[in-house]
């Protein structure tokens, strides 16, 4: 037992102070503290501090970049695109890697790539000479431009950059640009959006709820310089959604009829303005609507203010009009109902002037001792004077409602009018109630008097009027059904007006628009626009539907203020109504020409 | 096993690992920038056939057609009920 220390002994180290295990377990203690304390940072930045930690990692090596959704088409019923968006670029420049000596032959070079003329161009390089001068850091040389522009200004600053310094001061930024491929058709209707997409007239204003689209977002990996993007599908964070697809009711070739023989008529008898709607009488449906002064869409912004307030005007829904003749056929309508008077009671003895309460009323002809039938047909002021002196102030109000007068129809579009009529209040039994008789007096929208036209030959149906048919995205589809608010006739009554308004055609105020080979019905109407009755601005109006015996379509044409010696709604809007119904229904104009023509084929 | 041995498998492993790790993560930036081409490529496209529909849309938009028909399906200038006074001198109001 005693060796055993000494051999112990002879294997330790000299004798001196034992130092070493000390310094050892120091060693190892101070190592495992520091691995502690690196545990414990490490512990708090993986755990504690992980979200604060892993969004600084990602702002510095990633960015966001959105993923690009369009907004909804706005189509016709037959399917004809009438506004689509489109990607576009807007093209700036960043001004710090650019000498001021670059800016001119760089920004002339981008102003000819686009095409600027030679003013525009230097209009470009003093704006942007002025914010270098200012140290401003961005300037902006075009908005909008498509890829084909984009390219060309890129190809054109390669000339004069080194591609280093290209790369960093062309600065290009993604974004839509709505197009209207077809200019002014149906512009009305379709209305305008403004640079950012939202809606700023017209549906698409009122739809961009609908057409509007959610743009999606996805994180990209950059490195330092954001020069290397790496993409993958797992990194989508919101997938993008586009606009719902909008069908309008709108039937495109009955629109560029309207709008063609609408124009026409307008150019012919030199007049200021006009308007045409086309609907179909049983739904409700839209087929065509269209007014004149006309704008361009696409160059919305560069109109005037003005010249823009005139024409981007959807007078058939905005302005309210008093309409004349073309309201007597339901002031007759309500007092038949109302069993005041039957269509073929005597109602005017004949003669061309008549007193009614010490007002004196006129017709233009004597017709002799007439109905209460041909006071409709031939347009008589007297005959429809006594119908309505018969029906008197609250009947006659209470009919006007009926037919949805002086009420927004809530259609689909900004800006509805609602019309008005003298109130019970101020009315004056007698000149009050002849004049609202042959429509004066009361103010009515286009868009109200086609609806309660409709009504009068649909069988008695007050049907909403619709532009939207339905709504159609990736599949799913919305529909926009008819919708029936109220009734104004009998099936009965209804019937027999559809007489009535044929003979107006066939023998009234509209014989010189009878058709050989087509049956159908109408009412003229000419007011005088000017409140103080000065016999120079007149409304010329004609309302009509057709066919006759099973009617499918109403329409009515205005036009404002003719200048060419003829006024009369059955010679200045009514042309354009035979027109528009006969390429409408393809009836041709010389049937016998034709089928010679096509005899040996 | 001696230490040594152990340490030198591990060291190959942990060699073998770093090696498929760094071609794993060379392999993600490249299909990473596959996608981007692919993305861009695809949105491209999709402009070129919107741009497309929409040309041949306004085409064949039965408007445009109905304009450009031959002269004797259209109503001529000529129409016998134009441009006459309908209600002057026979007709009753306005």
């Amino acid at each position: 037992m005693k060796s055993q220390p000494s051999q112990l002994s002879s294997n330790q180290p000299p004798p001196g102070p034992n130092l070493r295990p000390r310094a050892l377990w120091f060693f190892s203690i101070s190592v495992t503290i520091v691995f502690l304390l690196l545990g414990v940072r490490l512990f708090y930045i993986q755990i504690l501090a992980h979200d604060q930690h892993l969004s600084r990692a990602r702002s510095g090596t990633g960015r966001t970049d959105s993923i690009p959704a369009y907004p909804g088409d706005l189509r016709t019923s037959d399917g004809v695109i009438v506004a689509r968006s489109e990607t576009a670029f807007s093209l700036g420049l960043d001004l710090r890697p650019l000498s001021e000596e670059q800016i001119p032959s760089v920004v002339a070079a981008a102003s000819d790539a686009l095409g600027y003329s030679y003013g525009r161009r230097r209009e470009r390089v003093g704006d942007v000479h002025r914010r270098k001068a200012k140290r401003q850091i961005y300037a902006n040389i075009a908005r909008r431009v498509d890829g084909e522009g984009r390219d060309k200004v890129r190809e054109s600053l390669s000339g004069q950059l080194e591609p280093r310094i290209l790369k960093k001061a062309l600065v290009v930024d993604r974004m839509t640009r709505r197009n209207y491929p077809k200019d002014e058709f149906l512009c009305h209707v379709i209305g305008v959006a403004s640079h950012d997409g939202t809606g700023q007239e017209g549906l698409e204003l009122s739809l961009s709820p609908w057409l509007g689209p959610r743009s999606g977002r996805r994180r990209v990996i950059t490195d330092a310089r954001e020069q290397f993007r790496i993409y993958s599908p797992e990194t989508v964070e919101v997938a993008p959604v586009n606009g719902y697809d909008v069908y309008l009711t709108i039937n495109s070739k009955a629109q560029g009829i309207l709008e063609e023989e609408l124009q026409r008529g307008i150019s012919k008898h030199k007049a200021e303005a006009g308007l045409g709607v086309l609907m179909n009488c049983k739904t409700g449906s839209i087929l065509a609507m269209a007014s004149w002064p006309v704008f361009n869409p696409n160059d919305f912004h560069r109109y005037p203010p003005k010249v823009l307030a005139e024409r981007r005007k959807n007078r058939v829904i905005e302005n309210a009009y008093v309409i004349g003749s073309v309201i007597k056929p339901f002031i007759a309508a309500s007092a038949v109902a109302a069993g005041l008077v039957r269509w073929d009671e005597k109602i005017w003895g004949g003669g061309r002037f008549h007193r009614i309460g010490g007002r004196r009323l006129e017709d233009v002809s004597n017709h002799g001792p007439i109905s209460v039938e041909q006071a409709v047909v031939y347009s008589s002021n007297i005959g429809m004077g006594e119908i309505g002196m018969k029906l008197g102030r609250d009947r006659m109000i209470a009919a006007l409602a009926r037919f949805g007068f002086c009420r927004q129809t809530g259609i689909r579009l900004p800006g509805e009018a609602k019309g008005r009529h003298t109130p019970a209040d101020k009315w004056n039994e007698i000149y009050s109630t002849t004049s609202v008789s042959m429509g004066y007096e009361v103010m009515i929208t286009p868009i109200q008097l086609i609806t309660a036209f409709a009504s009068l030959v649909n069988g008695g149906y007050l049907v909403k009027p619709r532009l939207v048919d339905k709504y159609v995205r990736a599949g799913e589809v919305i529909r926009n059904p008819p919708q029936l608010v109220g009734h104004t006739i009998t099936e009965e009554a209804s019937g027999r007006m559809r007489s009535i308004l044929h003979k107006i055609v066939e023998e009234g105020t509209g014989r010189y628009l009878k058709m050989k080979e087509f049956k159908f019905g109408g009412k003229t109407g000419t007011a005088d626009m000017n409140p103080l009755n000065t016999k120079e601005d007149y409304l010329a109006s004609f309302e009509a539907f057709a066919p006759l015996d099973d009617p499918e379509v109403v329409i009515l044409v205005m036009i404002e203020k003719p200048r060419s010696g003829k006024i009369y709604g059955g010679s200045v809007a009514g042309p354009v109504v035979a027109r528009v119904l006969r390429r409408y229904f393809s009836i041709p104009a010389k049937p016998e020409f034709e089928r010679l023509k096509f005899k040996g084929w | 096993m001696p230490l040594s041995t152990g340490a030198a498998i591990l060291s190959v492993c942990l060699f073998v690992i770093g090696l498929v790790s760094v071609q794993w993560e060379v392999q993600n930036i490249r299909t990473g920038v596959r996608v981007r081409e692919l993305l861009r490529d695809e949105e491209v496209k999709v402009e070129n056939l919107r741009k497309l529909q929409m040309e041949y849309n306004t085409q064949i938009s039965p408007d445009n057609l109905e304009r450009e028909l031959p002269d004797v399906f259209r109503t001529p200038d000529g129409f016998p009920d134009d441009g006459r006074s309908a209600p002057a001198g026979s007709s009753g109001g306005q």
